[in-house]
């Protein structure tokens, strides 16, 4: 049975009378499969009542009631309830598990133990069929697909609201998706649609959807929300890729953003905003793992396990002089390899290829592919280390990864 | 440069051109009134769409469908189906007559059309799409460079905008509609919408979207005026028959001399290109979206069939009519600005119980003034479409 079978048929009195039509069907969303409490009825010149289930004798192609209408009393419609026609009848369902975005097309209700149940969505081409009535022609014609359900206990508004869109999967499983695919349905989504998504996100996941993102629905996004969440988010980004959002947003909502930051991220990120986005200061990120020349293998052991959670990449560690001056680069393999009482100024390596801050990217992302290097310093002044840019980003400058999706968006939906 | 300008740009497509030079040919300065209540219509129009775009942050097909339903909503995208494939069969003959100007067969150039709006949207990357849509853009310049060469009396073109002659036989109303139909195209309604849905515009911008529609809604009409006064200026004062573009570019050789000329057919043949690109795909998105069915370019002919085989299917057969020798050019572009006006209407409606609902809009909803002016186009619209019908019956 699906809902489109009921709606609008007519409503009956004990007597067989016409008193009505059906327009709504009130159910609980506290059951997984939703029960039936009330039915919505537009009684035949008069307004709207709400009748509740156990005056219902009988629902299919006619409506029979068990009482005549003087002796019911109204249904009073309460928090958890939905309406099935007005709030989801026709409404967005995300497909996460395989990024789709589909309608509900109709809904499918099964009768169990005395209680009338939503079994799931129909999100189908036999859905359309029967609610266009071509369903008796396309038969016949052949024109049948199988059936296309999402079930109800796979079904979870975003919010509490129902109108708003739904997930095919749970709200609690969204964070076990990879941010890649998670940014792959931000960017399909309406805006309104996307902040719900991301609302629902603690600020690491979120943030790591927000990275993903394409620049301009970054833009809109963080525009779009709270500015408190929007810094916390920022926050948990990392460092170069909120760079480039800030740098992409209008100076005031930046300048307030940055002050609603925690100091020690908003200091690295007014460094980065300096330089010019296309240039490798305006790419770098400022969280690189270095050490200084003094040190010894286990010493760098043992600051290497205080750093590695903060930093991009601990394959290399970065030597720094007592001035501050960059003198050496050492990798993992390097440390692994040496024996543990050795200093690292003795075995690093002192010809390092490195890249000014206010060199252009893609001369960064050639150097890179040309030494084979998992990252490259910045410097600045020659000497100076400012961050480093790794290879992940510089296959970003060469191979944009949002401009395949986005074209085809930009003539329509 | 926002949806605004991009949509205006677009609106200025083939049947646009075709019929804003038929009009300055055949009625001289006369029409030019026309263009006053237009610009109002188009920017309260397009101001809605934005408004509803950013507030609901939906396309109007999936509005329409979350507002009454499957039932007019496949109604109504069987109406924009056809009246779209109208409109690309506009923008292919368009292409055909253009590439005629220049001495292009058309066997040789519609194949060569196709391929490259197939290649723009498949293959091409996003930042050389934007720079060829810059550019189409910026070419529409060369229907005002074109009007000023043809040295028109200004004095008469400033006479007939502020006292306007009205007439009412049957040729002249056509030729109203006509206008109308082209200038506030339905299909326009749905880009504009999406554009601003696609660009993610929040609401805090509200502001400068209202401006840019509202700028673009300006825009097309003073190309499209200066469409009409170049005609008017030459080949009306002339007293020359024209029929098609073809002919209009042709007589202007003469009197406003080679580069006009040159101009006009080349403003064409991009106005064409340009919609053609834009349209076929657009059209297959809507109709996707709102039944619910999986779109994308990027989505393989098995995943998107419905998709697929729209957006090809428009193009595939639109060129396939276009190439018949015989066919009737000029009555195909006629016949989509009809088909177009015809629709109008409907969809203005559904525009405006949407736009003064509530639930959807918030405190967002239309003010009096925008539900008089939107009410007034629907009822001049529908009147001049009634009247169409009933003269052509006759």
């Amino acid at each position: 049975m699906y809902l489109s079978d009921f709606i609008k048929k007519p409503v009956l009195s004990p007597k067989g009378e016409k008193v009505g039509k059906l327009k709504d069907v009130i159910v609980s969303s506290d059951h997984s499969y939703p029960i039936i409490k009330a039915l919505k009825i537009d009684i035949t010149g008069k307004k709207t009542i709400n009748i509740s289930w156990r005056y219902i004798g009988k629902l299919g192609k006619e409506i029979i009631l068990k009482y005549s209408l003087e002796e019911i009393t109204e249904y009073k419609i309460q928090k958890h309830d939905i309406l099935l026609l007005k709030d989801v009848m026709d409404r967005q369902v995300v497909d996460i598990e395989d990024k789709k975005i589909r309608r509900v097309n109709d809904i499918k209700i099964s009768p169990t133990n005395g209680h009338y149940h939503v079994i799931g969505v129909d999100i189908g081409v036999n859905g359309i069929l029967r609610r266009l009535g071509l369903n008796r022609i396309a038969k016949p014609l052949g024109i049948t697909s199988s059936e296309d359900l999402i079930s109800w206990k796979d079904i979870d508004p975003l919010k509490s609201d129902y109108s708003k869109v739904k997930l095919k999967v749970p709200k609690q499983k969204i964070k076990k998706l990879h941010p890649a695919d998670m940014a792959e349905i931000v960017d399909q989504l309406g805006l309104n649609e996307s902040l719900n998504i991301l609302n629902s996100l603690d600020d690491e996941s979120a943030a790591d959807t927000l990275e993903e993102v394409s620049p301009e629905r970054q833009v809109s996004l963080l525009e779009g929300m709270d500015s408190q969440r929007a810094a916390e988010i920022l926050d948990e980004m990392s460092p170069d890729d909120a760079a480039d959002v800030l740098a992409d947003l209008p100076d005031e909502k930046a300048e307030e953003l940055l002050d609603l930051m925690e100091p020690e991220e908003s200091d690295d990120l007014r460094k980065l905003l300096k330089y010019p986005e296309n240039t490798a200061g305006g790419i770098m990120t400022t969280e690189f793992a270095y050490v200084d020349q003094d040190l010894t293998v286990m010493e760098v052991l043992d600051a290497l396990r205080q750093m590695a959670e903060d930093v991009e990449t601990i394959y290399y560690v970065y030597v720094i002089s007592k001035k501050g001056d960059l003198v050496g680069v050492i990798s993992l393999r390097d440390i692994l390899l040496s024996e543990p009482d050795v200093k690292v100024s003795e075995f690093m390596h002192t010809h390092i290829i490195k890249a000014d801050v206010m060199e252009d990217q893609h001369e960064v992302a050639q150097t890179i592919a040309k030494y084979n290097l998992i990252a490259l310093p910045v410097v600045e002044n020659e000497t100076k280390l400012r961050g480093i840019i790794t290879v992940d980003d510089a296959i970003d400058i060469v191979l944009p990864t949002a401009w395949k999706k986005r074209v085809p968006r930009m003539f329509g939906r | 440069m926002g949806p605004g300008i991009i949509t205006a740009n677009v609106d200025n497509d083939a049947g646009g051109i075709t019929t804003y030079s038929l009009a300055g040919s055949q009625f001289g300065y006369n029409l030019l009134w026309t263009f006053i209540p237009m610009i109002i219509a188009l920017a309260v129009i397009q101001e809605m769409g934005v408004r509803m775009g950013i507030v609901s942050g939906k396309g109007l097909a999936d509005l329409i469908r979350e507002k009454v339903g499957i039932k007019l909503t496949f109604l109504m995208m069987v109406a924009l189906l056809l009246a779209n494939f109208g409109n690309v069969l506009a923008e292919f003959s368009g292409i055909a007559v253009s590439a005629g100007i220049f001495g292009v067969p058309r066997f040789v150039a519609l194949p060569v059309a196709a391929l490259f709006v197939w290649l723009l949207v498949v293959k091409g990357n996003y930042k050389s799409v934007e720079k060829v849509f810059l550019l189409a853009s910026s070419l529409y310049l060369s229907y005002i460079v074109a009007g000023y060469l043809a040295e028109p009396n200004w004095g008469l073109a400033a006479k007939s905008v502020l006292m306007p002659e009205i007439s009412w036989n049957t040729a002249y109303i056509t030729m109203v509609i006509g206008m109308v139909g082209t200038t506030i195209a339905p299909w326009m309604m749905f880009y504009i919408q999406s554009s601003v849905v696609e660009k993610g515009i929040s609401l805090k911008n509200l502001k400068y979207s209202k401006v840019d529609a509202i700028f673009g809604a300006i825009v097309v009409n003073i190309v499209a005026f200066f469409i009409v006064l170049a005609c008017a200026a030459t080949i009306y004062t002339n007293g020359i028959q024209v029929n098609n573009v073809a002919d209009v570019s042709n007589a202007l050789v003469p009197l406003a001399g080679q580069y006009a000329s040159l101009l006009f057919a080349f403003g064409f043949l991009n106005a064409s290109l340009f919609a053609a690109s834009i349209l076929p795909l657009s059209t297959a998105y809507y109709v996707c979206e709102s039944l619910g069915f999986e779109a994308g370019v990027s989505k393989g002919f098995r995943e998107a069939p419905v998709f697929h085989g729209l957006y090809l299917g428009l193009i595939i057969l639109a060129v396939i009519i276009i190439m018949i020798p015989s066919v009737p050019l000029l009555s195909i572009l006629y016949l989509s600005q009809v088909a177009n006006g015809l629709l109008l209407p409907f969809v203005l409606i559904l525009m405006l119980l949407i736009i003064n609902d509530k639930r959807v809009m918030g405190e967002y909803v239309n003010s009096r003034l925008f539900n008089l002016i939107s009410l007034a186009t629907v009822v001049i619209v529908m009147g001049l479409s009634l009247g169409l019908v009933v003269t052509s019956l006759l």
